[in-house]
């Protein structure tokens, strides 16, 4: 009998069918553009966010790149949970995944459907491929003010 | 358990354990660990500045192992130095060698490590000089058949003894007559090849060669680099103590011989190790312990094309030595690895430090399996169920 369940916590159903069916996935013809790298696999996601004219709100939000079906189902759910919010609620969702993931902090009522990522805390070297596209939201977010359209990030 | 694995502790504590990451890192035989034990409580002292007997010990133990060390490779003492590992030794290299460049091309081929890539990378853009990478097989097996206006101002043939994704042995002696014959330098990575391969320096004739010690079950932070007697008269990357026939206020005065490239107290503790860790490999009939290393190398790239799964190769005229590195369609490396991990199976992912080579195969990244004294058929059988278990899992 091959016991998996250790597996199937850190690939839980809804990871699995996000990785083989990621939401937002594309590209935004000029948009705001940003990479996310991880240089010890190679793995880049490339997101395309449209904000409003005050460069307050994301608009839209989409990713492609290869990943593993941890990275890019993590960027799926991002992309459908920032999708419409203010940068500011952004910043609120972002700080709070990826103190759940990194430091163990409780995630707030209403981001619970990320609880899907908490099997990865039993996979120290796995953490960077859940929060690959995260980190470059967070860095997006960090610059946005002297970011420029059409991809000349 | 095969009878060379009782001797590895970390195997013995780890018995449902699958070491497939030998082209990473080597476990290490118990002799090896009382060697480093001996050293400190029977040897311990610097080499080559006392007369009390323990330093003579000292001295015997580093000495002694530079003997056997040469002798495993079929070179003389006097030609190899200790380094910190063979990305140190192919660092140094390339400042030697750099010394004596007067022509513009630097040839590799496309499947190199990165260790023999950026030092190259460096030298070019200092100097203005061009990198002329090797994809064709036909070149690599016939390097003579370069074109001639580039042979003609190539100052540098570098390449891996072995690929450490491939696990493809290439031609090296070729390549090495070919830069004789053009009035190049040639540098060879040996790090997977002294692993895998019986060597014999004599007949590669190469300027350079280099490899890493606990790839080949010894000791982490200790490389070896072969020089050629053309390059002691280059000055060496490093300079400090013991390296002198005299130092004036304004000016130094190098030793002839190659111990101008041992700056500082070596790893002397180190050194003796790794000659224990040869002898124990010799003791072990090295020979029949590569034939059984090749063997299942065979099987377990024949058992994966079985399951339709190719071996990543540049071409099909390479023998292949200890390493198998493929993709699974639609399954990230990634989520293989850490599939196998909970089969208690270890085995590499990502790009191997060999990003050029994967951009060749346009593949994103690979999983790789490679081989040690220690792995035996049902290493090979449970490694294949796994991979088929993964494929069932994920799709």
């Amino acid at each position: 009998m091959i016991d998996n369940s250790e597996l199937n916590e850190l690939y839980q159903s809804i990871i699995i069918e996000h990785s083989k069916r990621p939401r937002n996935f594309g590209h935004i013809e000029c948009s705001y553009h940003t990479i996310g790298k991880n240089p010890s696999c190679g793995d880049e996601v490339n997101l395309y966010i449209k904000t409003d004219d005050n460069k307050s709100r994301i608009e839209d939000i989409k990713f492609n790149g290869e990943g593993c079906a941890l990275s890019i189902a993590s960027a799926s759910l991002m992309t459908q949970l920032v999708k419409g919010k203010t940068l500011i609620d952004s910043k609120d969702i972002i700080n709070s995944f990826i103190n759940f993931i990194v430091n163990n902090e409780t995630l707030d009522e209403k981001y619970k459907l990320l609880h899907i990522f908490d099997g990865v805390k039993n996979f120290p070297l796995r953490v960077k491929c859940v929060l690959l596209s995260w980190r470059a939201l967070e860095k997006f977010n960090s610059q946005i003010k002297c970011n420029q359209k059409c991809n000349q990030v | 358990m095969n009878n060379i694995k009782k001797h590895f502790p970390l195997l013995n504590k780890y018995k449902n354990l699958i070491y497939l990451d030998n082209a990473a890192t080597t476990q290490k035989p118990d002799v090896m660990l009382s060697a480093l034990n001996e050293y400190y409580t029977s040897f311990n002292s610097n080499i080559g500045r006392s007369v009390y007997n323990l330093a003579n010990l000292s001295e015997k133990c580093f000495v002694d192992s530079k003997k056997i060390i040469a002798n495993f490779i079929g070179c003389k003492k006097n030609n190899i130095i200790y380094t910190n590992g063979c990305t140190d030794s192919l660092n140094i290299a390339a400042y030697l060698a750099k010394q004596k460049i007067q022509k513009k091309y630097i040839i590799l081929p496309i499947s190199e490590h990165h260790a023999n890539v950026l030092i190259w990378q460096r030298i070019a853009q200092e100097n203005n000089f061009k990198l002329y990478w090797i994809s064709e097989p036909e070149l690599i097996l016939n390097p003579n058949n370069i074109e001639l206006d580039v042979l003609e101002n190539t100052a540098i043939m570098a390449l891996a003894h072995v690929s450490n994704v491939t696990g493809e042995i290439y031609p090296v002696e070729k390549w090495c007559k070919t830069a004789k014959e053009i009035g190049a330098i040639s540098i060879v990575d040996g790090a997977q090849a002294v692993t895998s391969l019986r060597i014999n320096l004599f007949q590669i004739d190469c300027d350079f060669y280099a490899f890493s010690a606990h790839k080949l079950y010894g000791p982490m932070g200790l490389g070896v680099l072969f020089v050629n007697d053309k390059f002691l008269d280059t000055i060496p990357l490093k300079l400090g103590g013991g390296i002198v026939e005299d130092v004036k206020q304004e000016y130094y005065i190098l030793l002839e011989d190659i111990t101008r490239f041992e700056a500082g107290t070596p790893n002397i503790a180190n050194a003796y190790a790794f000659s224990k860790t040869i002898e124990f490999l010799n003791n072990n009939n090295w020979e029949q312990l590569l034939d059984n290393i090749h063997k299942l190398s065979t099987k377990l790239s024949e058992e994966l094309i079985n399951i339709g799964i190719t071996p990543l190769s540049i071409s099909n005229s390479f023998k292949k030595t200890h390493i198998n590195s493929f993709v699974l369609p639609k399954i990230h490396s990634h989520d293989v690895g850490t599939f196998l991990d909970k089969k208690n199976i270890a085995i590499r992912v990502g790009k191997h430090c060999a990003h050029p080579l994967h951009s060749h195969l346009k593949i994103n990244s690979s999983i790789r399996a490679s081989l040690g004294i220690y792995n035996d058929e049902n290493d090979i059988t449970m490694f294949i169920k796994a991979i088929k278990e993964c494929i069932h899992y994920f799709n």
